[in-house]
């Protein structure tokens, strides 16, 4: 029966909660596994004779050697070395060294470190030494122990009739796996059974691999997840679930080609080896792939198809251009867009952004009023002096300040050269910076004292006249800021003026620049505003400075 | 009168002041890295409809057909860090809400990042180490298909597709579609909302759609109306700044109401009418295309040809 479709946020805390709960399930099947004999579960194995655990090769210039590891834990070594012919330790023979044998056996190592256990002790078994490089007896030495140490055929090859209700947690008449090893019933966290296919591998075998599954999943996080509930079967070398079979729960592929043409009412896991999806297959959860290979040739899944992989450690760039082929990329403009709010909700952000805008204009208004306050209040005489001068020679102004912010790096790098002049560099910066503040201040300060003796035609705007140097430096001021608080005012319109807006911000740049640069030439020339020489007063009446004047 | 220790304190405050700036413009630490690729597919499974939603911020996006029998898949290449996967199924009667896409982490959602994520020698597409996001839509399942995309290069070949419903929303970036093969149904709008970009669309004969809209703010757009068309249809265009250039097929019907601001208009191969400008077979062609053009600076370069 088809489970009722249910809506399902895939993206959330849920997945999460749910591998919590898978991983649970994996740590107390662990338990369960512990808990059993070793000698008990070769029992009921029943294998003749298993394909290696897991192998290793070391290959170096002085030789090459396997090391295959059974599934009972017993180690064994091969290989060709200096000279000698090794087989777990013991010298059955030499060989020379270059030699077409050599070759062949650092090609058969190197080939098989591509290959699954399973599949590299095929190679190993058919392997054919050539004659040339050592004599018969160390080469059939050599072949036996091969042999014997790479086990017996696959499993799925040799696959005899399946042994009926060999899987606990199975049901229907065909459930039986098509495993020669047949499977290892054991209970299961949650009260039910679960099955291992081909129950061959020990349980520290075993145990590492769901180890290494859920450190895969751990690793991942909540970009996978797992239906609650119970592994029902885990598999972990060649294995067919053909058409009929039903699978109560979960089921996990650590290792090995599973065919799976049957049904499973859960999650398919698959964290190493080769998935094959046939067409008769049904999928009530989702298949979840965290290694391995999935192939799809038909058959129907009820949830998603997912498949999350680390690329950590790799050439992530290498990756994105073998993933995609990509065209090359474009120069892209740096610009915001504008949100999809919905009408209300774009017509407050356009409000919020506009007073925030005007506040932060303000805010630095008030900041930079008090700065110029404490300045005239300490250093009037020079203030007035620099600004007189930034008035009467804006022109030659502005050419000494695009001067000396040309020069500002040239003398920073003589500077840093040079290292007892280090001890400088704080202090050229800081005077450099405070020249430019002071320029800036003193050209609004001019700035203030043209528009104050300007004649207007409205008297209210008369009446707010004042010639006293502090209302010449905050009227100055909010001039030269006046810019941005249209810009600012601006985002009230939304997207529609942007363009106007950035025309609008462009121009109170360039203002700013454009002041910054001729109040730092001003100070240059008046040096500090101790050398009047080119601060000649505009006019007379602009001379006349009176402090308090209301 | 010593005036120094006066001066010095607001003169503190206010190098002060220039040092916090100075330091918030400061670039951001390199962040730890976690790229992880993530695919996902879902079958259709008797679905009648879908409605389809694409998220993306800034990469690389392509969007294409998906193999026969799914209602989509995708594939997507990111740094974890930084952005976090969405992909929701919602399935209701006989018709499915599919969402899928990155969203940052830094809390902006889909295609509103700002100049520092575009910057960002991870995020942006222009960046080495760009991810990518690659979405195959049904074959089968008629989708009302909706993209949002930030600052991304994106490819969406979309020939052959069972579109209803077409939303493109670009911010800043290059976006080529493509509709190579018919629309196997008919689509009732086709909308494309482009920010700064650079778009070009081919065939959109073959959409088959009864209304398109573009609204482009600055940057290129190149329409191509090729393609097979089987209904008449209407469509409007709002250019802010940049260049449009048009082409027609010989056998369409078009007529065009503009209403410019600054902007040159050519419109080779059309005559001058009381309600604007038409094509030689307005009275005689097949299908019609009624367009009307709004835009304020640039060019509008209109031709008919093969």
């Amino acid at each position: 029966m088809r489970r009722t479709p249910t809506i399902r946020a895939l993206a959330g805390p849920r997945p999460a909660e749910r591998l919590r709960e898978f991983l649970t399930a994996g740590a107390v099947l662990l338990s369960c596994l512990a808990l059993l004999p070793a000698p008990a579960l070769a029992q009921e194995t029943g294998a003749p004779q298993a394909a290696p655990a897991s192998t290793s090769v070391t290959v170096s210039y002085r030789g090459a050697e396997l090391q295959i590891e059974e599934a009972d834990g017993t180690s064994h070594r091969v290989g060709l070395r200096d000279g000698s012919v090794q087989i777990d330790g013991r010298n059955v023979g030499s060989y020379q060294k270059g030699s077409a044998l050599e070759s062949s056996w650092r090609d058969l190592l190197q080939r098989g470190m591509d290959l699954r256990p399973a599949a590299f002790a095929e190679r190993l078994r058919s392997w054919n030494p050539p004659a040339d490089g050592a004599d018969a007896s160390t080469l059939d030495a050599l072949k036996e122990a091969l042999s014997r140490f790479a086990g017996g055929s696959p499993v799925a090859k040799e696959a005899p009739a399946a042994s009926p209700g060999a899987a606990a947690g199975t049901t229907g008449t065909a459930s039986q796996p098509s495993a020669a090893a047949g499977t290892v019933t054991v209970k299961g966290p949650q009260g039910g059974t679960v099955s291992i296919a081909p129950g061959r591998l020990s349980v520290d075998a075993l145990a590492s691999r769901l180890d290494k599954l859920r450190t895969a999943l751990g690793r991942l996080g909540s970009q996978v997840q797992g239906e609650a509930g119970d592994l029902a079967l885990v598999v972990h070398d060649d294995y067919a679930i053909p058409h009929g079979q039903v699978i109560d729960g979960n089921l996990a592929l650590l290792d090995g080609d599973l065919r799976l043409g049957g049904e499973v009412k859960g999650d398919v896991l698959v964290l190493n080896g080769t998935l094959s999806v046939e067409p008769t297959a049904l999928v009530h959860g989702n298949v979840v792939q965290v290694g391995g290979t999935v192939a799809r040739h038909g058959g129907t899944v009820d949830g998603e198809f997912l498949s999350v992989k680390s690329l950590s450690g790799q050439a992530a760039a290498a990756s994105a251009g073998t993933a995609h082929e990509a065209p090359e990329a474009p120069v892209v403009p740096h610009v915001r867009h504008r949100s999809s709010r919905g009408f209300f909700g774009s017509i407050f952000h356009n409000v919020f952004e506009a007073v925030g805008g005007v506040l932060a204009v303000l805010v630095a208004l008030l900041l930079l009023g008090v700065v110029g306050a404490l300045t005239v209040y300490f250093l009037k005489d020079q203030l007035e002096i620099v600004a007189d001068t930034a008035r009467a020679n804006f022109g030659r102004s502005f050419g000494v300040g695009l001067a000396g912010e040309f020069l500002f790096f040239p003398v920073l790098l003589i500077l840093v050269a040079g290292v007892i002049t280090w001890l400088v560099i704080p202090f050229y910066l800081l005077a450099f910076g405070l020249a430019m503040l002071a320029g800036y201040l003193a050209v609004a300060h001019a700035t203030g004292e043209v528009l104050a003796h300007q004649r207007y035609r409205y008297e209210w705007i008369e009446r707010l006249r004042r010639s006293n140097s502090y209302y010449y430096i905050l009227s100055g001021l909010a001039v030269l800021l006046l810019p941005f608080a249209l810009a600012a005012a601006l985002h009230l319109f939304g997207g529609w003026l942007s363009f106007l807006r950035g025309l609008t911000i462009f121009v109170a740049v360039v203002g700013t620049w454009v002041a910054i640069t001729s109040g730092l030439g001003a100070v240059i020339l008046a040096r500090g505003g101790r050398v009047t020489e080119h601060a000649r007063r505009a006019s007379p009446a602009a001379s006349e400075t009176t402090e308090g004047a209301s | 009168m010593r005036r120094g220790p006066e001066i010095a304190r607001p003169l503190s405050a206010l190098v002060l002041l220039a040092g916090l700036v100075t330091a918030g413009t400061l670039p951001r630490a390199a962040s730890a890295q976690d790229w992880l690729e993530l695919s996902t597919a879902r079958q259709a499974d008797g679905l009648k409809s879908v409605t389809m939603r694409v998220e993306y911020g800034a990469g690389i996006l392509t969007v294409r057909a998906a193999r026969t029998g799914d209602l989509y898949d995708a594939h997507m290449r990111y740094d974890a860090a930084r952005f976090s996967p969405v992909r929701t199924f919602e399935r209701g009667e006989g018709s499915a809400t599919v969402h899928l896409g990155l969203r940052s982490l830094s809390g902006k959602d889909g295609i509103h990042l700002d100049w520092k994520d575009l910057n960002d020698e991870n995020v942006g597409p222009d960046s080495r180490n760009s991810g990518s996001l690659e979405i195959g839509v049904s074959r089968d399942v008629p989708t009302d298909l909706r993209v949002a995309v930030g600052a991304a290069r994106s490819r969406l070949d979309l020939g052959g597709l069972p579109l209803t419903n077409f939303t493109l929303e670009t911010g800043a970036s290059e976006t080529k579609i493509s509709f190579d093969q018919p629309n196997p149904g008919r689509m009732r709008e086709l909308r494309i909302k482009a920010g700064a970009a650079s778009l070009k669309a081919d065939d959109l004969g073959n959409a088959h759609f009864d209304r398109l809209r573009v609204e482009g703010g600055v940057g290129d757009v190149t329409l191509n109306f090729g393609g097979d068309w089987t209904q008449d249809a209407t469509a409007s265009i709002h250019m802010g700044l940049g260049s449009l250039s048009l082409r027609f097929p010989t056998d369409l019907g078009v007529r065009i109401d503009k209403s410019t601001v600054l902007a040159s208009f050519n419109a080779a191969g059309f005559i001058k009418t009381d309600s604007g400008y038409e094509t030689r077979n307005w009275g005689s062609a097949a299908h019609h295309l009624e367009l009307e053009i709004n835009a304020a600076f640039g060019s509008i370069d209109v031709e008919v040809g093969p």
